[in-house]
This record gives C-alpha cells, structure tokens and sequence, in this order.
C-alpha cells in the first residue's frame, strides 16, 4: 500500500462530509493506485485544490457548510481548476446538475473505478485484481 | 288621556266648564292635591304665581317648596300681589327643596315619620295677618328633584306621603314635574302612577289654552288620534329593531361559523405542514441518511475483497455482506419509491423519447446472464419509440422478467414480447407454471404483500409490483394480468407512445 501511495501522484480529491465514506473511497482510491486527497466541505475543498492540483474530484453534493452545488459554482470562477473533472457521488442522483459523471450512492465500485480510470489522467499503478 | 284628566265635576258657573284649570288654581277645593306638567319654566311660574296669586287675595297660608331660581321666579311674578309682604309676615314659606329634602330623607327613601315632622312644624309655622290661616296652599317640587334624580321610586313614596299628610291637615298642594322626564321608553307606566296619586291633573303649556269647549274636544280627540299613531309607530319600529336584532343575530352567527371555518381550515393547513415536514424528513431519512453508512460499508467490504490478500473464507464472508448491503440498498430503494408513491406527489419521472427495445434488451440479457439455465425469449415486431423515463422502465421490465424467473415453471421459457398497437406499447411478459392463487390476484398490486414469498428469502419488501405498478401509471399506462393453469401467467404493461 506505501509502494502504492508512493508511486502515485496527488490526483484524486475525495469531497464528502462523512468521515467513513471518505476512508473507504480513499482505500478504494488507494487501492487502484491512486494517491487520495480529502475534504469535508467544498471551501475545504477549494482550499485543498489551489495547493495540489488533483487531476479529479469525486464530489458529494449534499454537505454542511460549503455544499458540492455551491463549490461547483465556485470552481466555475477558477479558470485554473474549471477544467479538473469532477465526478459526482450522490445518494440523490437527480439533483446531481447535467453534464457530470453522477455514481449512485451506495457506491457501485465497478463504475466508479470505470470512472477514475477515464477521467484521471496521470501514471499510476494497474489494478491488482 | 281622559282617564287621568280629572276635571271638577261640576261647575258653579260657565267659566268653569271653559276653564276648569284656572278655576282650580283660584279656588282649588280642600284636600286638592293637582300635578301640573310643564314643558318650559316660565309657564311653570305663570301657574305657580296664579295659584298662589288668588291665594294671597283670599287670605290662605301658603307654603311654597322650590329650587331658588324657581323660588325667585314666582317672587317676580307675585309682585303685583305684594308676594314680598306676605313673605315678610310670614303668611307666605318659601322653602329650599334640596334643603327640605334632605331634612326627611334616610338613604335613598323618604322616611314617612320625619314627613310627619316636618308637615307639622311646616303648618304651625305658618302666620296670618291676625292669626293662623285657616285655609292652606301649598305647591312643591321636590318630587320633581327626586324624578331628575332618577329616583322615581321616591318620588311616588313621596307623592303617597303628601297624600296621608292631606288627611291629617287641611291643604291644597299643587305639585309640577318637568314633562321632558317622561319621554323615555317605559315611562308611561310611571306617567300613570303619577298621574294617579293626583287627584287633579294639569296638562303642559302645549295644551290648548282655548276658553271653546268645541275646539279642547277637537284637541283631545286630535291628541287620541297621535297616541294610537304613535302607539302603531313604536309597534312597527319595534318589529323592525327585532328584525334587525334577529339579523344581526344571524350574521354574528354567520361570524362564529366563519370564524369556527377558519379555525379548521388553519389546524388542517398546519396538519398538513406538519404531514409534510413528516415526508421531507422520511424521504431525506431514505434518501440520504440510510445510503451514507450502507455505502460506506458496501464500499469498505468490496475493497478488501478487491485487495486479493484475504483467505477464500473470508472472501466468502465479505461476500455475503455485500449480497446483503445490496438487498438492504434495493429495500432502501423501494420504501423511498413506496413513500414518493404514497405520500408525496408520486413517482417522479424524468422522460424522453426512448426506443424500448434496447431497454428490454439490456434487462433481458442481464437477467439471462444471471440465470444462465432459464432460457428467455424476446421478440419484438422492431422499434417501439415512446416518451418514457428510461430507468424506471427499465425497473418494470427487471420486476417483471424478474418474478417470472423467480415464480415461473424452472422447466420452461419465459416470452417477453414488446409491440406497438396503435397508440401505446405493450410489453408482455408470460411464463408457465403454478398460476397465481385467484384469491391474491385482485390485491396483487398492493404494496407490502408477501403471499408471493418464496422459500422465505425475498429480494425486497414485496413492494416490486405495486411500484411497477404506480411506474406505469405514472407513465400514464396500467399492468394487466392473467393467470391460470392452462394459460400460464401473463403481465402486460400497456404505456401510451406520446403521454
């Protein structure tokens, strides 16, 4: 798992306000070879962006202070993060808005590990099963 | 009116039958006890100085009861009579009436024995010329005092008082009450008792003052003629104010129901506010706040099957917490369709024009894949274009290939068949088989039924049906069924192309 981490980049930003789901997306994360970076609310969210340039964002929409929705707006005004892909992990997929990768809670891990595969674009390990 | 005036019966001379009120002020009788009415204070004093004018003429003793400004009123107009030196002498009393009053009054009645005193100490008072007048007059107004007061109790207990009095001494009296006491409603029973306590009764200056008996008939009977019209008038406005009141009444009523309908209408509004914060919250509580923790441990567990670094044993028991997350996920799911269906505004559909076939398709090789040993047959007469919400079709077709996987003959296949027929597409789903018990058939869209149960694993909350069911109807279209022996069992979801 340290090799793992080690050799990944700092590309996956895991956005949810409860702390169980951000571990066991950050395992999952870790697990296919990415490095997983984690926020509790979009502002930390931002915060966390600004200094380490993920290559994705798995988002929850419905969260305390700062919601996904909210921090989608936001990322819009920052022309140098606007372009990060950001997929979308909600338990109310209709109210994810249109134009994003939208992966049902409880999570199908098969899809979202489609999804990071197609959307994050730097070298990391293959899949070990 | 004629009942309670009370002419002198008789007269000495013409005059008197054409004048019987001057007559009586001149020369009234002994034990006279006369009410005079007035309406204006200087008639008052133009009858007071006549009675007591012919009173100075002959001799008598008199004793006169006033307020001041009424005292100084006959004093002016006895003048001619030298009234000043009848006072001087003391033939002629002048009285403060408040004064008087009060010598006899105890509480708010006069006392009958301190009368007594008074009426005493008030005749041997009085002086003649030479020696004690034998004849009396006397005129007061504290009755009247006693009226204004609004004790009109008192002033007939007084007028009772003057009258036992007159049996003891000789004296004529002339009492006046000003008339505009009388003119409320329910005074015309106390008009009469004064009236009657009086054996003589002198109508105000509105009274004609004609000397022709002729033309005082033609006033009596003109006056007859008002009291019955007025009589007739309060009879009318009194129905007309019971109306009113019968109608104010009503609309008051009318207010209270208004009133009592709004009360109602409030405590359902806020019932239903309440219903709805209820359903706001079930459904947050199914959409959110169930999902998050099954995710996370849905998640955890597949993760370290992923990892690869687990003994089989543990694979397996990992195994099984996944199949079971993913029943609990598809229960969360139903009841969250259960409460959109039943408590809140139904199913919501998200619809576009879709073509059906591959949708069946998809559902149909996925159901193939996981049961590998039920062969399902579809056929389609080619593409069925209709404005749908792709996901929740797509929840139909899976609960209906799905239960007939689950209840259908394991021997034989199952025919799914997609058509258009008109207007609406038609998607049946038929298998062989024990056929549905006729007895659940009617309330087989109910939701929690259970009867269809199997081996007592079921895969949800026995809701699929009556969710299928609330899905096509949402899409505008009904589920029909079908079930016997010979015929096997047969579903069909029938959806309008353009809804």
């Amino acid at each position: 798992m340290t090799e793992a981490a080690s050799a990944s980049s700092e590309c996956v930003l895991v956005v949810d306000d409860e702390s169980d789901i951000r571990e066991s997306v950050r395992e999952l994360v870790e697990l296919i070879g990415c490095k997983a970076l984690l926020a509790a609310d979009g502002r930390e969210a931002l915060a966390v962006m600004k200094r380490h340039r993920p290559c994705l964002v798995i988002l929850d929409l419905s969260m305390p202070g700062m919601s996904g929705l909210e921090m989608l707006e936001e990322l819009k005004r920052e022309p140098q993060l606007s372009s990060v892909p950001v997929i979308i992990s909600t338990s109310s997929p209709q109210r994810a808005p249109p134009g994003f990768r939208v992966v049902a809670k409880p999570i199908d891990i098969d899809m979202l590990c489609r999804c990071i595969e197609q959307s994050c674009t730097c070298k990391r390990k293959p899949l070990s099963s | 009116m004629s009942n309670v005036i009370q002419f002198p019966a008789t007269g000495t001379d013409g005059r008197t039958a054409r004048d019987p009120e001057a007559m009586l002020l001149a020369e009234p009788p002994a034990h006279t006890h006369a009410v005079q009415f007035y309406e204006g204070e200087e008639y008052l004093f133009d009858t007071v100085a006549k009675f007591l004018g012919a009173g100075l003429l002959v001799g008598d003793g008199m004793v006169v009861i006033a307020t001041p400004d009424h005292r100084q009123g006959f004093r002016q107009r006895l003048a001619a009579h030298d009234g000043e030196g009848a006072i001087a002498s003391g033939r002629l009393l002048m009285l403060e009436a408040r004064e008087t009053l009060a010598r006899f009054m105890v509480g708010d009645m006069p006392d009958a024995d301190l009368f007594r005193d008074f009426i005493g100490r008030a005749m041997t008072g009085l002086k003649g010329d030479l020696q004690r007048p034998t004849r009396v007059r006397a005129y007061g107004e504290m009755v009247d005092l006693l009226w204004r007061d609004g004790n009109s109790r008192a002033a007939i207990r007084l007028e009772e008082l003057w009258n036992d009095a007159g049996k003891e001494h000789s004296f004529s009296l002339l009492c006046a009450y000003l008339m505009g006491n009388f003119y409320r409603e329910g005074d015309q029973t106390k008009f009469f008792e004064v009236c009657r306590s009086h054996s003589h009764v002198l109508p105000t200056e509105r009274f004609s003052r004609s000397d022709d008996a002729n033309a005082r008939l033609r006033e009596i009977s003109l006056l007859q003629q008002r009291a019955r019209a007025l009589e007739t008038e309060i009879a009318h406005r009194k129905d007309l104010e019971n109306a009113l009141r019968d109608a104010l009444r009503e609309r008051t009523r009318a207010q209270e129901d208004l009133r009592e309908g709004m009360r109602r209408e409030k405590a359902a509004r806020e019932k239903a506010e309440a219903n709805d914060s209820f359903k706001e919250m079930f459904l947050g509580i199914l959409g959110h706040d169930l999902r998050n923790p099954l995710s996370s441990m849905l998640t955890t567990a597949q993760t370290m099957t992923m990892r690869g670094d687990l003994g089989a044993e543990t694979n397996a028991r990992l195994s099984r917490i996944v199949s079971s997350g993913g029943r609990m996920r598809r229960m969360i799911d139903q009841l969250l369709d259960l409460t959109r269906a039943r408590l809140a505004d139904g199913i919501p559909l998200a619809r576009s024009e879709q073509d059906l076939l591959p949708l069946v398709a998809k559902i149909v090789d996925e159901l193939r894949t996981a049961n590998p040993g039920r062969p399902i047959v579809l056929q389609a007469d080619g593409p069925c274009r209709a404005r749908i919400d792709a996901d929740r079709f797509e929840q139909v077709v899976s609960n209906l290939v799905g239960n007939a996987v689950t209840h259908g003959d394991p021997a034989g296949p199952i025919h799914v068949e997609l058509s258009t027929r008109e207007t609406v597409a038609s998607l049946a789903v038929h298998n062989g088989g024990t056929p549905i018990d006729p007895e659940i058939l009617p309330s087989l869209f109910d939701p929690f039924r259970r009867a269809d149960k199997p081996r007592g694993r079921a895969d949800g909350l026995g809701l699929g049906l009556y969710i299928a069911e609330r899905v096509v109807s949402a899409h505008g279209g009904k589920v029909e069924v079908s079930s016997s022996a010979d015929a096997g069992t047969r579903f069909e979801v029938i959806i309008p192309l353009n809804d």
